[in-house]
């Protein structure tokens, strides 16, 4: 210890008088160029989803209400057409998330305040969560009718949601952007049709449940989903490197 | 104006100054350094990416360095002589560790830089960040002893 400091402290301390530099003299104005207003990430959101058409919330409040209603009489058939309908939630979320790149707004957002990686995240995440949500919501009500059919409903309703919102996040990232709509249109479209055709056909899920490979359906669509949509966000980010 | 902002283009003016020598020449390096940084970042991630702002304004102090443009001289500011004095033996000791010694002191101990950090601007392992401070430390001291 030399005079109660100890040598290192003493160093780190002379160090930064020696590198201590003249005050900078265009510092403000410059700084002052570059801020931008600040928002809070609440009110970004905001924002985004006023710019979303009003037909996705339209949508989703309509299947939540048809999911209530087909509830009054739970049976594995009903269910089958909640399965029928919720693809068409997990669609609307992914084809409004890329509207900037079907339309070719892709060039002026890129140019504006937040990127279009954000924007793209802003807006699937925003529908993609609000659904979840409403079908989370819509739940308890089968659960109230009979014990068990909670985690059947789970099955008939997640599954579809999320085998839907990987199929079209694949083919907005994958296809071709003026065509990726009406590809997004016809997988709902299928899937929705298979889950009726399971109806007429009167098959049972049931026997997935009770060997838990539903839950390894859902994590591995839950999974696929996520990978799919954080590869749309990067090629979102690469769009910017190819102007 | 947001203190993140400011804090980095201190440190970032404090980094050039030591580099270039000289406060114009420090100021227009680090300006043009957030200036590229923002043309693929925004601003909410300079402290993510501290190690690519970094290595920004070295390059560019590479370059002005090699150019050596013409800038006018600037005097001592006052009060420096007692600063003088009681880093003397400090000073001397620095002229005596390479430059990629005296950088690696000025970025841990000066600009408080972290270590993994330090290892990505100048492309060694935090390892070897470490160990090439200890050194430089132990180097300084015995040079001042």
């Amino acid at each position: 210890m030399i005079g109660g400091m100890t040598m290192k402290k003493r160093i780190k301390k002379q160090l930064k008088i020696i590198y201590r530099a003249p005050e900078p003299t265009n510092r403000e104005a410059f700084l002052a160029s570059l801020e931008q207003p600040r928002t809070t990430f609440v009110r970004f959101l905001i924002l985004q989803s006023k710019y979303m058409r009003k037909w996705n919330f339209l949508l989703a409040a309509a299947i939540f209400l048809f999911a209530v209603w087909m509830f009054k009489d739970v049976n594995r058939q009903n269910l089958w057409s909640i399965s029928a309908a919720v693809p068409f939630l997990a669609m609307s979320a992914a084809t409004e998330g890329g509207r900037s790149l079907r339309f070719g707004m892709d060039e002026l957002e890129m140019a504006a305040r937040f990127s279009l990686k954000t924007i793209v995240t802003a807006k699937i995440g925003i529908l993609g969560i609000s659904n979840l949500l409403l079908l989370g919501a819509a739940l308890p009500l089968a659960y109230i009718k009979r014990e068990n059919v909670f985690f059947y409903t789970g099955l008939y309703i997640l599954i579809p949601y999320l085998l839907s919102a990987f199929l079209n996040l694949l083919v907005l990232r994958r296809g071709r952007r003026e065509d990726s709509f009406y590809l997004c249109m016809g997988i709902t479209v299928m899937l929705s049709g298979i889950f009726l055709v399971f109806q007429a056909l009167e098959v049972s899920l049931g026997i997935l449940a009770e060997h838990g490979t539903w839950m390894a359906l859902a994590v591995f669509f839950a999974w696929s989903a996520g990978r799919e949509f954080w590869k749309l966000r990067e090629q979102a980010e690469e769009y910017k490197w190819s102007l | 104006m947001s203190v993140d902002l400011e804090e980095h283009y201190d440190k970032l003016y404090r980094y050039c100054f030591m580099r270039l020598k000289h406060p114009q020449a420090a100021e227009d390096a680090v300006q043009e350094t957030f200036l590229r940084f923002l043309e693929n970042y925004s601003y909410r991630e300079m402290g993510k990416k501290l190690a690519y702002l970094y290595t920004i304004a070295r390059n560019l102090c590479i370059d002005q360095y090699r150019k050596k443009p013409e800038y006018p001289l600037k005097e001592e500011t006052e009060g420096r002589e007692e600063d003088l004095l009681e880093t003397l033996a400090l000073r001397q000791a620095l002229l005596k560790l390479n430059e990629e010694e005296r950088e690696l002191i000025f970025l841990r101990y000066v600009n408080e830089v972290a270590v993994n950090d330090i290892g990505k601007i100048l492309g060694i392992s935090r390892f070897s960040v470490r160990r090439r401070l200890l050194e430089a430390l132990k180097k300084l001291r015995s040079f001042m002893e």
